[in-house]
């Protein structure tokens, strides 16, 4: 492998690590905010300042400014037509699947069968992307 | 009101991708793998104001989402902010000139109506 494909090859794998990153960011950070939001009180002024500094609500805020800064540096390393498709859609995917296999949460048919369009969705839009694209 | 807000998710979203985008491919690729690259990305979030006001638009994207939470259901909220990713592609062909091909229009169109599947 000559160092040109080998560097090409790095970029690559970093792409994608970045993009989990960035997935995992959102979905964690969304899941943080949500228990901090349902445990707070927020029926006054001073019960929503310490709602506000309740740890879950604190990491939530603090995950999802992480998740700003890695989806920018995303950005700048590919076509948005691809990019924000394909972690939009696999958020989707990873929660739903922590609410089915961690929380043990019961979901329908048409819920499964939603999943399913998403993947299928994200591997077409995967799959489009080609060494043109990063020219435009 | 709530198609009015729906309207303010929608845009503010997709004006705030386009803009990242653009500022970002300008900026030239960054490794947020390495501290200096998370550096730089933070620096050009402050010093370019493009991106500050795409982190506006998302600010009151997210504010107009929690607004229409409380006067329409999520099953409403959910399928209709999916449209975002369309607009998204929208944006990305004609504004950014990005090669949008075929197969990546199937698959926008399949996560979106996947979305709307998900939704209670």
């Amino acid at each position: 492998m000559s160092t040109n494909a080998a560097s090409t090859a790095l970029a690559k794998w970093k792409v994608s690590a970045l993009a989990v990153l960035v997935v995992m960011a959102n979905v964690i950070g969304n899941c943080f905010l949500s228990v901090g939001v349902k445990a707070g009180q927020f029926a006054g002024w001073s019960s929503a300042a310490r709602s506000i500094l309740s740890p879950a609500l604190l990491t939530g805020v603090l995950l999802l400014i992480m998740w700003l800064f890695l989806r920018m540096a995303l950005l700048s390393t590919g076509p948005m037509s691809v990019l924000l498709p394909v972690t939009a859609g696999l958020g989707y995917v990873v929660t739903g699947g922590i609410g089915q296999f961690w929380f043990a949460e019961r979901v329908s048919m048409t819920y499964d069968y939603g999943l399913l369009l998403i993947l299928a969705g994200v591997y077409l839009v995967g799959s489009s992307a080609s060494s043109r694209d990063s020219k435009s | 009101m709530k198609w009015v807000l729906v309207a303010v998710i929608v845009l503010c979203t997709a004006g705030s991708d386009v803009l990242q985008s653009h500022e970002m491919r300008l900026h030239g690729a960054v490794d947020a793998f390495e501290v200096s690259g998370l550096k730089q990305t933070v620096a050009a979030a402050f010093g370019r104001p493009l991106l500050l006001l795409s982190i506006g638009f998302l600010a009151v994207s997210f504010f107009s989402f929690v607004k229409l939470l409380r006067i329409a259901p999520l099953s409403f909220s959910v399928p209709m902010t999916a449209s975002t990713y369309i607009c998204d592609a929208l944006l990305a062909k004609y504004v950014l000139h990005e090669r949008v091909n075929a197969k990546r229009w199937l698959g926008i169109g399949l996560i979106s109506a996947g979305i709307v599947l998900i939704s209670p």
